[in-house]
């Protein structure tokens, strides 16, 4: 019952504050958990002590590209859920979410309804999922 | 001569090939003349006294006949080259024959040898004249020796022979070189109006050629200015997208937050956030011209992209918009994303040529001759000046207050990279009607290879 109880938890990856403000505002909101890394590698920092149900990496940011960040989060939590953002739309981006092992592309500018729905369904997934082992 | 050869330098053009001159033409005719009349004598005094027709008749018949068949070659220039030689010692022996017919070395028909002579000068060169000349005083001489008494030669026809070799011989030379000197001048003359041709060609295609190379100048130039541009724009536009998003997001958490309370504030918003979205649009345009996005086809229902297009871009007030969506309309093979962006940009060029009011007809039909696809919108607004329907389509050119003039030119390469083409049609007073065809969806097995090569050279 305790599980079913923790909020959802949302990883934003952005070089830029304000997107990072912004998208946790608006996730916070509604009643979600956001963690925010400004790189890669503070990203994998947070990944390596919290539990991430879902992620949103920019692609383009000094250091680590989205890709390689993808790369390595989904090596350490294999059970989150990644998705790359992307301002243009570049055979590079796509490649790298392949290679990531990401569930999607997300153009910029976001789709914010369409973010917001990943994240409740995902929560829901979970939430799923915890009600069967619940069961067993 | 002089004649033909002002003819010749005034014509101007390709020289025309060197065939008969004027003396030639005079020549052949008196020798025509001379010669019948001749026959004719000849004929005349045979019949004198004679009443039934002998050989001779038959052979004077068939000699004149010859006479007036050679006379219009001549005349017509058709003689072949080769047989000039030949047909002039058969003259002279058919002038022997009628000297000797005639009554020998004292008869006045020895004149007749000056015809040939004299066309040997003209239409020979100068040692065929002469040995022409020689030919026929040893012939003249020959009918002397035959016909004369005895075999003995009286001291009279020894002159009468001599003298004529000498004034023959003469003649042939002194027409031989005041003939070569006229052919001569004439050749000299056809070279020189040759040449005056050749230069002014010459000058003409060096003309166009440094046209065509300011012209590819002026094209490298613009090209290459084009790219600069295309450069900056695009990495400017990429990174206008980032504080667009954060403002798009900054009005999303505003609208939730207190727009649910306040008209005003939530109208506010909306504002921002259709403002956000015209930038986008901007940034798009900029960012497909500098970085062109490839485009991956797929059959898709041109109707439906329409009337969605339509639902998501409703007309400004004052304008309507009629639909005529064609019954049975093949699937088209695009990029719908692109093809997308393309109708978006035509229509919203449609609304915004008619601030007054008017209507915009989108019409879709399949096309019979190219077998594909074909969409038109037409708008009643006041249409395109003539002097830009050329210009239309060009990087830059815009007749906007606003507006950066990428559109047109990007829809030309998004349709043109998936096999279409675009075109604008506008009759004065009448609007302006842009017609987009487009690959019908069958074509796409065999030429799946174009979308590989699909970036614009720019």
């Amino acid at each position: 019952m305790r599980l079913m109880t923790r909020p959802t938890a949302v990883l934003i990856v952005d070089d830029d504050a304000g997107m990072r403000l912004t998208l946790r505002r608006i996730i916070e909101r509604e009643g979600h958990t956001v963690f925010a890394a400004q790189d890669g590698s503070e990203a994998l920092d947070i990944a390596a002590r919290e539990a991430i149900d879902i992620a949103f990496i920019d692609h383009k940011m000094v250091g680590m590209t989205g890709g390689d960040t993808c790369t390595a989060l989904h090596r350490l939590q294999p059970e989150a859920e990644l998705y790359v953002m992307t301002a243009y739309v570049s055979p590079e981006a796509a490649e790298a979410a392949v290679a990531g092992g990401t569930a999607g592309i997300l153009y910029k500018p976001l789709d914010i309804d369409r973010l917001l729905t990943l994240i409740t369904d995902r929560a829901a997934r979970r939430r799923e999922r915890n009600a069967e082992k619940e069961g067993h | 001569m002089a004649s033909t050869t002002a003819a010749t330098a005034k014509s101007g053009s390709i020289a025309t090939p060197f065939t008969i001159t004027t003396a030639e033409r005079c020549v052949a005719f008196s020798r025509g003349v001379v010669f019948l009349t001749s026959l004719a004598m000849l004929e005349g005094e045979a019949l004198i006294g004679r009443q039934p027709l002998s050989l001779l008749d038959a052979v004077i018949l068939v000699v004149a006949l010859y006479v007036v068949g050679t006379a219009i070659l001549s005349l017509l220039g058709r003689e072949r080259p080769g047989l000039q030689l030949p047909l002039l010692v058969a003259d002279m022996l058919l002038v022997t024959g009628i000297i000797y017919l005639a009554g020998g070395i004292y008869s006045e028909y020895y004149l007749l040898y000056y015809v040939p002579i004299l066309q040997a000068s003209v239409r020979l060169n100068f040692r065929d004249a002469i040995a022409s000349a020689i030919l026929s005083s040893g012939l003249y001489m020959a009918v002397g020796l035959s016909t004369g008494p005895d075999t003995l030669i009286p001291v009279k026809a020894q002159l009468r022979a001599g003298t004529f070799a000498a004034s023959a011989t003469f003649m042939a030379a002194f027409f031989a070189l005041l003939n070569r000197e006229a052919r001569s001048y004439m050749e000299r003359s056809r070279e020189m109006s040759e040449l005056a041709d050749a230069l002014a060609a010459k000058n003409r295609e060096l003309q166009e050629k440094t046209r065509q190379l300011a012209e590819a100048q002026e094209y490298l130039v613009a090209r290459e200015r084009l790219a600069a541009i295309g450069e900056l724009a695009g990495s400017v536009g990429h990174e206008l997208r980032n504080p667009l998003g954060v403002i798009r997001n900054v009005a999303y958490y505003l609208r939730k937050q207190v727009g649910g309370e306040d008209a005003d504030v939530a109208e506010m918003i909306d504002l921002m956030d259709a403002q956000v979205s015209i930038c986008d649009r901007t940034i798009a345009a900029l960012l497909d011209f500098a970085r062109p996005e490839r485009a991956s086809p797929e059959p898709a229902d041109i109707n439906q992209i329409v009337t969605e297009l339509v639902a998501s871009n409703p007309p400004p007030t004052g304008v309507t918009i009629r639909l005529a969506l064609g019954h049975d309309l093949p699937l088209a093979y695009v990029d719908r994303h692109q093809i997308g962006e393309v109708f978006d940009n035509i229509l919203c060029n449609a609304y915004q040529a008619m601030p007054g009011g008017g209507e915009v007809r989108v019409r879709t039909s399949s096309e019979v001759e190219t077998d594909g696809v074909c969409v038109e919108f037409a708008d009643t607004g006041p249409g395109i000046p003539s002097g830009n329907l050329a210009r239309i389509f060009d990087p830059l050119f815009t007749t906007k207050a606003k507006g950066i003039g990428l559109g047109l030119v990007v829809c030309k390469r998004l349709v043109e990279r998936q096999g279409g083409g675009i075109s604008v049609h506008c009759e004065a007073g009448q609007g302006a009607t842009f017609t987009v065809r487009l690959r019908r969806a069958e074509e796409e097995a065999n030429e799946t290879d174009d979308q590989a090569d699909g970036g614009p050279d720019c």
